[in-house]
């Protein structure tokens, strides 16, 4: 059994064991204000039962993925543990980036299997929601920006025999599923119940929205950019391997960094008119 | 912000109480003149009831000229002031779109469905079966005597009234 392995698998699984820790703690006063503050709602004995178990269940997916990504990212430490003299290439392409893979499909799993029911059955507003009252059109033009790049690259590199095939096919297949993700997550965020139709609740509702729809926008920035630096890279390796690696690099931490200000920081008001009677 | 509410245990129909309650706020303003309105899924979600119903009280309001659905905008709030050449247009256009849909639909060809819309607008237009009316002399009796001596053919197409 090597050394290096031990400590490098023992490290990967120590931080999957973190994220998973983290992501399992319920949300404390302090992260409920700051959502509030983020989203608007008014947070009261009625309301705040709700957003808790909300935010709770979100980050209680997203970690379980995030942790898995890790744990396939570090597969090929673990088989080294047992078969030392196998080359640690062995794994498929993208399988370093299986993290940010797994995080963004927890986020997307945390909003599309997210039931909401009424509070009050048979009423309803009579306002069309769409997507972009919860969330900004520029980051989502940004991802479909990055997965045009992303299938650009990969069918150059297909039809130029460019790059390594497997891993320009997976990168891809990431923007794809990037793009899949992001559609099918916006869709869902807009079609599911209105809570109720009274303001209190309906902030609620819009802030519910809002959340889910930068996070689902977030992960699948952070998955395409991952996707378009991975084909990026295959493209200029041979030809201009320093000016590939800086692109590369800048996307995927473009990407990455998107995904922290979607998640974390960005303010959104609903932007709906509601009009009034 | 507008609200629509139904009860279930009304002995009005679902998609009645919901088409009188659109069509209220449509006809007081409070709904406004290229407002957009929830999509059908969304507003069956919003109300726990079946896409079906909301797409009945939809087609209700769509025919009484009050909603219209627009291409891209999905389904508004039609303008009841509006220039009535222009509303005429548009809903020529959208009547139009739909009968081309239908006709692509079952295969038909665009000779073959501008030939059934030819025929049938001209039915429509020419209204009741009108004879030309002759007038005789004598009294009613007299007429429908006149009428019956005329050949079957003749007698199917003339009306005979009389002059007193």
């Amino acid at each position: 059994m090597s050394g290096e392995f031990l400590w490098q698998a023992g490290l990967v699984s120590l931080v999957a064991l973190a994220v998973l820790w983290r992501g399992f703690r319920r949300p404390v006063e302090e992260d409920l204000r700051r959502w509030a503050t983020r989203f608007g709602p008014v947070l009261d004995a009625d309301t705040r039962p709700l957003i808790t178990w909300f935010l709770h269940r979100g980050r209680r997916l997203r970690a379980a993925g995030a942790a898995a990504g890790l744990v396939v990212t570090g597969a090929p430490l673990y088989v080294n543990l047992i078969d030392p003299a196998r080359s640690p290439d062995f794994a498929g392409p993208l399988s370093g980036m299986a993290w940010i893979i797994g995080a963004a499909l927890g986020a997307a799993v945390a909003e599309i299997s997210f039931v909401q029911r009424s509070l009050r059955a048979g009423t309803a507003a009579l306002q069309r929601r769409r997507w972009d009252h919860y969330v900004s059109r520029r980051p989502v033009l940004y991802v479909g920006s990055v997965i045009s790049l992303a299938l650009a690259g990969a069918m150059l590199g297909l039809l130029a025999e460019v790059g390594q095939r497997t891993e320009v096919l997976a990168a891809a297949g990431a923007a794809l599923a990037a793009g899949a993700l992001l559609v099918i997550g916006l869709w869902h965020i807009v079609r599911r119940p209105r809570l109720a139709v009274e303001e209190r609740w309906r902030v609620v509702d819009d802030a519910l929205r809002a959340d889910g729809a930068n996070r689902v926008v977030g992960a699948s920035a952070a998955m395409a950019s991952a996707a378009a630096s991975e084909a990026v890279w295959q493209i200029l390796r041979e030809v201009a391997p320093a000016a590939g690696l800086l692109i590369s690099f800048m996307l995927f931490t473009v990407g990455l960094g998107l995904w922290w200000a979607l998640s974390r920081d960005v303010v959104w008001r609903t932007k709906v008119e509601y009009a009034v009677t | 912000m507008i609200t629509v509410a139904i009860e279930a245990a009304s002995a009005v129909p679902v998609f009645e109480q919901l088409r009188s309650q659109i069509e209220v706020a449509i006809r007081t303003g409070a709904l406004e003149a290229g407002q957009s309105l929830p999509t059908i899924r969304q507003l069956a979600a919003d109300l726990a009831i079946a896409p079906n119903t909301v797409g009945r009280a939809y087609k209700e309001l769509e025919r009484s000229g009050l909603i219209r659905t627009a291409r891209r905008r999905g389904t508004i709030v039609a303008d009841l002031h509006a220039d009535p050449i222009l509303e005429r247009r548009a809903r020529l256009a959208d009547a139009a779109e739909r009968y081309a849909a239908e006709a692509s639909r079952i295969g038909a060809s665009l000779d073959e469905a501008i030939e059934a819309l030819r025929t049938r607008a001209t039915s429509t237009r020419a209204g009741p079966v009108s004879r030309p009316v002759g007038l005789s002399g004598g009294n009613k009796a007299a007429s429908s005597e006149l009428l019956r001596s005329l050949p079957p053919a003749l007698s199917a197409q003339v009306a005979i009234s009389p002059l007193l």
